[in-house]
């Protein structure tokens, strides 16, 4: 179990949230124009990194809200925490 | 057409609706306040034609700062998300207030819905309040953390809860679905019970903490 910093209600523990997926999946401009493999690749592939993770919480049991949180998947420390539609990792910033 | 009884969802917990014989040392006091009118105001803030009906009907403006809840004349207004509050008032009076906030809110883009039936509130008061509360919830409700005005909504014993702070550590409002409200009240009976709990028979009335509805408390997260 660890605490979550909901960017409204301050820190609570993990039980009020909802793991919500990855973040910065970004929605393919023209959908038509890709084959089978790349829209297959858009919806279901995701990474799953052995560190660092850009993914979504939903504090479902307080305010409500979804939220990006940047998570290391092996230490479970939370490096930061921020209203959506933060950059993906490793995009300039 | 037959006449519609309502009902607390606690009707069969018999010392709920009638209070117990109050053990010798009193720890908490514990009432319900079944019918109150409960209603869920949705839209946003940085709207100001939202904020101004809104201010216009609840004579006070929405609280804005997240877990903070505020007081107009017989109203709790309490901030439940960035574009939610809970509106508490009188349940006699709820049909007035919703069709006041209805018509005020007629042009803007928001929602008024009546959620009075799907649940209710239970009041806990005294020295071992905040210790029967952390016996079934992770939220740090000591008033360091959670002064006056504090609301927010948590987990109470896995079902999930609103929980107001009507007095810093000493009295709390929890707000808790019909269908889990016989579980819980349970649960609080039992949780309750070591500390010396008595049962006050049920009472419909809105209990305001007598705050300025102008300038809502800051909590420790802060806005």
């Amino acid at each position: 179990m660890f605490q979550i910093d909901c960017p409204w209600c301050g820190p609570r523990d993990q039980q009020e949230f909802a793991y919500a997926g990855e973040a910065a999946i970004k929605r393919p401009e023209n959908p038509a124009s890709l084959s089978d493999a790349e829209w297959a690749d858009y919806l279901f592939m995701r990474t799953n990194p052995r560190g660092r993770h850009h993914e979504q919480w939903r504090h479902v049991h307080g305010c409500g809200q979804f939220f990006d949180v940047v998570r290391d998947t092996v230490t479970y420390r939370i490096e930061s925490v921020d209203v959506p539609g933060r950059p993906a990792l490793g995009d300039a910033s | 057409m037959s006449e519609i009884k309502i009902e607390s969802p606690l009707v069969d917990q018999v010392e709920a609706v009638r209070g117990n014989s109050a053990p010798a040392k009193v720890g908490v006091r514990m009432t319900e306040h079944p019918f109150l009118g409960q209603i869920v105001l949705r839209g946003k803030s940085s709207d100001t034609a939202f904020t101004a009906a809104c201010a216009g009907v609840l004579g006070c403006e929405v609280p804005t700062t997240p877990n903070t809840y505020a007081e107009g004349q017989g109203v709790v207004i309490a901030w439940m998300g960035p574009t939610e509050w809970l509106v508490l008032v009188d349940g006699e009076s709820t049909p007035a207030w919703l069709s006041a906030l209805r018509g005020a809110l007629a042009d803007v883009h928001a929602g008024v819905l009546d959620t009075s039936g799907g649940q209710t509130l239970i009041s806990l008061e005294g020295p071992a309040a905040l210790d029967v509360l952390a016996k079934g919830s992770t939220l740090d409700l000591h008033p360091r953390v959670a002064p006056t005005g504090f609301c927010t909504r948590s987990l109470l014993a896995k079902s999930a809860m609103f929980v107001r702070v009507v007095e810093a550590g000493q009295r709390f409002e929890i707000v808790v679905r019909r269908s889990f409200a016989d579980y819980l009240w349970q649960w609080l009976v039992d949780a309750g019970g070591e500390y010396g709990l008595a049962i006050q028979p049920a009472e419909s009335t809105l209990v305001l903490a007598g705050l300025q509805a102008s300038a809502p408390p800051k909590t420790a997260t802060g806005a």
